[in-house]
């Protein structure tokens, strides 16, 4: 599913992983800025692309636009503030700003929802399970069966529906027969599958499960190189909540769009170090040519 | 030395049922031992007594050497449900992490575990992305990670194609002779193990009836089947054909039983090839062998099958069918040609991956073709046409066979005939794998379908309920119906064939009738096919 399973970037220790799968998302979450939100919108369609490729991009768009259109007219709407009235009604006033607003928080919520869909590509479930496997055994084991689960249900469904269902050779029968043909597969289905749970309840006592304290197969070490890029991933970051916690790069829309003039240039360079945090599975690749160089 | 010793060890079930008696076992180190018998016999009772964490409850008397339990591995008959987590690396470590070991410990036995099995090239693999047969290789591998010094494997490739059972036998071997471990293997399609075999048990309402070597068991076997009036080949003679036919030619010719009998078809060959040569001067020969190939004369076409157009008598005529389950994946049947007759029992063989369920369900119609036709016979009737899925488990959804039976609309002549009428009370997961079989086939029957599609009928059964579901089958045919059978079986093929189809890739590569079918081919045959060809 994802076209490039093998970066660089894969190669850090699962704890960075976590922290910018984690980090991009809530970063995104506290902009006001429009221009850091149309960065890290633009950064998270990038990654997707990096990660699952162009189809799935298409498909994120396709599935968020009526979204951020429906948020940005549902704040047009109903929310009345601002300074530049586009036109009125009798009762009503339609103001630029709160169109403006309604359509950052759109594209907020459109970028967090593109950052989510990266999350299982950036950090594997055997790397969370590694991150957390030592501290909560059991919870993990559980999210590893269950996760086997899934595909062997689904098999199951389709060979249930597979052996009961004959409705190609009758007439379509009323509502209430077949919603009594879906109970009785509902029923076969969870009987099987308990069935089925059995075995590997005795599989799992067969190999000694539950005979005391569990060893861990995953390691993973924390080298230098995981260092270095710990300590790329804090600056860039770092920078970017100086600037958020300091009020840089603060912009406000209500009553009308106010923002600090002078502080240009610290907008400038807090977008480049979002977009280098939020880019840096990319440029990793792109730079990272390793021991070729001299 | 001895890694295990049973003694009088018997075992009841709360119920107050017996089933085992007296056992006595004594397991060397290094031993190979194949346990068979009837299903129902008491051999997984035995294999789970031996194994102290999945015992199973009830009254136990007798004793047993005591061993940890990491000591003995235990193998499943079912490769999918005896995986527990999601990856494969994850699976073989799985048994590993729950002794406790150190991570460095564990890292280096997954890795050596995975070299000698050669799974290291699909260790990253998900579980549900691997075949069955890899399925079962990684729950041996799993149990072998920890070391055991006794192996027991409960019909570990009874689920499994012939390819995929090969090659585990043949890794199971592996374990057995590099590594020294003990097995005890239960299995009801014993020919390919008896010649690698230390030692046979044959185990008949839960007490050993014979305890020796192979060659005796053949012995016993014939003697047995001899005492029972019951003929010594076909799918319930529980012995090679090799060895068959040399019992046949010692009966025919009543000569003394000094000789070593041939238990594979190298071994066959050599000493048909031997009596050939005696043969010639004593003159009999020619007499001789026609007897005994008289007895593996497959069904004969009773009709001439009907040109490619015409649909005189046609049942079904698949035209040029191709079908594929997504644009991203290559065609799963390539302009698939069939022709089927009525009143015939028509089998298709074919690998896995070959397309035999795919078509099943379009005939079905499950699934509907992405190019191509399926037309009707002469009077463009459409025929009522039944699909009895692969896992019979998925029809079921009621407390007892009865209400399943019920439910079905199947009368009571019907049940009976297929040997339901006893186990009406029980519940549907509680019969064993022939009896499903049969009370799913009662299912679909009940509609008295004009075309039966059957789904490898004989996954996991036995001999005796093999020959019980292909003689209810030929009882259906000759009653004017037809039957559509995929498998893999060959030796169920060619005892009730009428006509025989090769699918390969998404194609039917010939049909012909069983007898034609099975002369020509030299691989895709039975062994007696094998032994006999050219002789």
């Amino acid at each position: 599913m994802h076209i490039r399973p093998y970066t660089l970037f894969s190669t850090l220790h699962p704890v960075i992983l976590l922290g910018y799968a984690l980090g991009a998302p809530i970063l995104t979450m506290c902009m006001g800025n429009p221009w850091c939100l149309l960065v890290s919108f633009g950064c998270a369609l990038v990654m997707e692309w990096f990660y699952l490729g162009e189809q799935f991009v298409w498909q994120g768009i396709r599935g968020t636009w009526l979204l951020f259109l429906l948020i940005m007219i549902l704040n047009f709407m109903t929310n009345h503030r601002g300074m530049i009235i586009l036109f009125q009604t009798r009762t009503r006033r339609y103001t630029l700003e709160s169109l403006c607003y309604g359509a950052a928080n759109g594209l907020l919520l459109c970028a967090v929802i593109f950052w989510f869909r990266c999350f299982s590509a950036v950090l594997s479930n055997q790397k969370f399970l590694y991150l957390f496997g030592r501290r909560f055994q059991t919870a993990a084991l559980l999210l590893s069966m269950i996760l086997k689960l899934f595909p062997e249900t689904q098999y199951k469904i389709t060979q249930i529906r597979m052996a009961q269902d004959d409705s190609a050779f009758q007439e379509k029968e009323a509502l209430k027969v077949r919603l009594k043909k879906g109970m009785r597969q509902i029923s076969c289905l969870l009987e099987w599958s308990m069935e089925d749970s059995i075995e590997t309840a005795d599989s799992m006592k067969a190999r000694g499960y539950g005979a005391g304290r569990r060893g861990q197969y995953e390691r993973y070490h924390f080298t230098s190189y995981d260092l270095g890029a710990l300590a790329v991933m804090l600056c860039l970051s770092g920078t970017v909540i100086m600037g958020m916690v300091l009020g840089k790069i603060t912009f406000s829309y209500y009553p009308t769009f106010t923002w600090n003039k002078e502080m240009l240039v610290w907008n400038v360079l807090i977008c480049f170090c979002e977009a280098g945090f939020l880019l840096m599975p990319c440029w990793m690749e792109v730079i990272g040519a390793g021991g070729r160089r001299r | 030395m001895s890694v295990l010793d049973v003694k009088a060890l018997s075992f009841a079930y709360p119920n107050g049922k017996n089933i085992l008696h007296a056992i006595d076992l004594t397991i060397a180190e290094g031993e190979f031992i194949l346990l068979c018998g009837p299903s129902g016999c008491g051999k997984t009772t035995l294999l789970r007594c031996m194994k102290a964490q999945i015992a199973p409850v009830g009254t136990r008397k007798g004793s047993m050497s005591d061993l940890p339990a990491k000591e003995i591995g235990y193998v499943f008959q079912n490769p999918e449900n005896q995986i527990v987590t999601d990856t494969v690396r994850h699976e073989l470590a799985f048994g590993l992490e729950n002794m406790g070991l150190q991570t460095e410990t564990i890292r280096r036995r997954v890795a050596e575990t995975a070299l000698f099995f050669g799974i290291d090239e699909w260790i990253d693999a998900s579980v549900y992305e691997i075949s069955g047969g890899q399925k079962q290789l990684l729950n041996l591998a799993s149990v072998i990670a920890m070391r055991p010094k006794l192996l027991l494997l409960d019909e570990p490739v009874s689920q499994l194609d012939p390819l995929a059972r090969k090659n585990f036998l043949d890794v199971l071997l592996r374990v057995n002779r590099e590594l020294g471990i003990a097995v005890v293997l239960s299995e009801h399609h014993l020919e390919e193990m008896l010649p690698l075999a230390d030692r046979v048990l044959f185990m008949e309402a839960g007490a050993f009836h014979y305890e020796g070597d192979a060659q005796g068991y053949v012995r016993y076997m014939k003697r047995r089947r001899a005492e029972q009036k019951k003929k010594l080949y076909g799918l319930e003679s529980g012995i090679s054909a090799a060895a068959e036919i040399a019992c046949f030619w010692e009966q025919e010719r009543k000569e003394a039983k000094v000789e070593k009998l041939p238990l594979t078809v190298r071994e066959g060959r050599q000493y048909l090839g031997k009596k050939k040569e005696e043969g010639k001067e004593t003159g009999q020969w020619d007499q001789q062998i026609e007897k005994i190939k008289e007895r593996y004369r497959k069904k004969e076409s009773v009709k001439e099958r009907g040109t490619k157009g015409s649909r005189k008598n046609v049942c079904l005529l698949i035209d040029h069918i191709w079908f594929q389950y997504q644009k991203q994946t290559p065609f799963v049947l390539k302009g698939l040609e069939l022709r089927i007759e009525r009143g015939e029992f028509h089998v298709i063989l074919g690998g896995n991956g070959s397309g035999k369920t795919t078509l099943l369900s379009i005939l079905g119609k499950r699934l509907y073709a992405n190019r191509g036709k399926i037309r009707l016979g002469e009077d463009r009737k459409l025929p009522r046409i039944a699909l009895l899925p692969q896992n019979p488990k998925a029809m079921f959804s009621r407390d007892t066979v009865e209400e399943e039976l019920q439910e079905a609309g199947c009368t009571e002549k019907l049940a009976e005939s297929l040997g339901l009428l006893q186990l009406l009370s029980q519940h549907p997961y509680d019969l064993s794998g022939g009896e499903q079989q049969r009370l799913g086939l009662a299912m679909v029957l009940a509609k008295e379908p004009d075309l039966l599609l059957l789904d490898e009928p004989t996954k996991g059964l036995d001999g005796v309920a093999k020959k019980r579901i292909g003689d209810d089958l030929e009882t259906y045919v000759r009653q004017g119906h037809t039957v559509l059978c995929v498998t893999h079986d060959v030796d169920f093929a060619a005892a009730y064939a009428d006509v025989c189809s090769l699918l390969f890739e998404g194609e039917i590569l010939s049909t012909e009738s069983a007898q034609t079918f099975f002369e020509d081919n030299a691989f895709y045959t039975t062994d007696a096919d094998r032994i006999l060809r050219g002789i």
